[in-house]
């Protein structure tokens, strides 16, 4: 007997052991195919699950700024927007104002409360702003006028409508706003005048005349914007 | 028989090595036969929709948003070489840019969103050369230009 012939014949029955890591290579193999059967549902996945509307999202970011620039039609200045003209558009004045928006669902709303929508805008892509949404008014002031009383006005604005109309006998030489001489006549103002101020300034007016001015005799329109904010969401939905 | 069980490693291992070598065979045939072409036409019309809203952006970008007496701008556009390894381009069409590819599932149309004195949009890039959007004219009128650029 060989020494091999010795070793051997303790394992006899095993005539298949031979072969017995095909056992595990199977098992490895099979477990690899788990691993590359998850790893490919994920990526399905993720594929099945990726934001596809990109387009969407570029739209409504490219209307918002359309609406907040300063040369829109919706603008009274960059991220102001005019409160008569936001609230009187129709889907059809939109999409004239903002052709980009034609052939697509868009919802625009101000604080949550549509101004427009145009085709079927309930989900989608939103983006907001923050802007500000301004209206005009008019206040007339009719004080007194006379050597060192002037009018200051309370809020700031654009232009003055101001109406002349001293008492007989009283000639009324120049209006001064802030200092500056804006209406001048020797002879003497009377009638309706529109004048241009500093935004950026109160404005104080103050009158010259060779006599009193009681109340009414000058009459200063002023028309002050009042601006609130709001959140302006544009909605693009395909 | 016992003269012989010397074969038996040799046996294992070479069926063990033409196991795993027709096992690779099958996975990476049914990998690129239907996966990985799959896997890589979903991620071209993904890139092809962000490319698209990448350049409407730049080309809108491009346009000052105050009106000037004199306009002059040239941008260069960050564009992807190719979609799914194929050669692509991106047409003004209108007010509308549109991407247009020999790959399947790859297009698709972005509305420009524009000032009204924007009066033409006008040209074409192509994948994989220097894209640059050119805007000029006045403060009546501009024309914004898709060109190829030299780098």
């Amino acid at each position: 007997m060989t020494a091999a012939e010795v070793r051997g014949a303790g394992r006899r029955p095993s005539e298949q052991r031979g072969q017995a890591n095909l056992l595990a290579v199977g098992v490895a193999l099979l477990l690899v195919t788990g691993a590359l059967g998850v790893a490919v549902a994920f990526s399905d996945g993720a594929f099945a699950g990726v934001d596809r509307t990109a387009g969407d999202r570029r739209l409504a970011d490219s209307l918002a700024a359309r609406v907040v620039a300063s040369d829109g039609p919706l603008a009274a200045r960059e991220n102001v927007l005019r409160r008569d003209a936001v609230e009187n558009l129709t889907p059809a004045s939109f999409e004239d104002a903002f052709p980009a928006a034609r052939g697509h669902a868009v919802r625009v709303a101000l604080d949550g409360h549509t101004l427009v929508r145009t085709g079927d805008a309930t989900g989608g892509e939103t983006v907001r702003r923050i802007v500000l949404v301004a209206r005009r008014q008019s206040r007339t002031y009719a004080p007194a006028f006379g050597a060192g009383v002037d009018l200051t006005l309370p809020r700031r604005t654009g232009a003055l409508d101001l109406v002349v109309r001293p008492p007989p006998g009283t000639v009324v030489r120049t209006v001064r706003a802030d200092g500056r001489i804006v209406l001048r006549d020797p002879d003497g103002l009377r009638g309706a005048y529109r004048v241009r101020v500093s935004r950026y300034r109160t404005t104080t007016v103050a009158v010259d005349a060779n006599g009193s001015l009681p109340a009414g005799s000058v009459r200063v329109t002023a028309h002050p914007s009042v601006t609130e904010k709001a959140t302006l969401a544009v909605t693009v939905d395909g | 028989m016992s003269t012989d069980r010397g074969l038996t490693p040799v046996v294992g291992k070479t069926l063990e090595i033409g196991i795993v070598l027709l096992y690779v065979a099958l996975v990476t045939t049914a990998l690129y036969g239907g996966v990985v072409p799959h896997a890589r036409s979903d991620a071209a019309g993904v890139v092809g929709d962000r490319a698209l809203a990448a350049a409407a952006t730049s080309v809108e970008d491009a346009v000052p948003a105050v009106p000037a007496s004199a306009v002059t701008v040239r941008e260069r556009v960050s564009l992807p070489d190719s979609l799914r390894g194929r050669p692509y381009e991106i047409r003004a069409s209108g007010r509308t840019l549109v991407l247009e590819s020999a790959a399947p599932g790859v297009g698709g149309r972005a509305t420009l969103s524009l000032p009204s004195r924007v009066r033409a949009v006008n040209g074409t890039w192509h994948g994989g050369r220097t894209a640059v959007v050119v805007v000029r004219g006045n403060a009546s009128g501009l024309r914004v230009a898709l060109e190829g650029g030299d780098g």
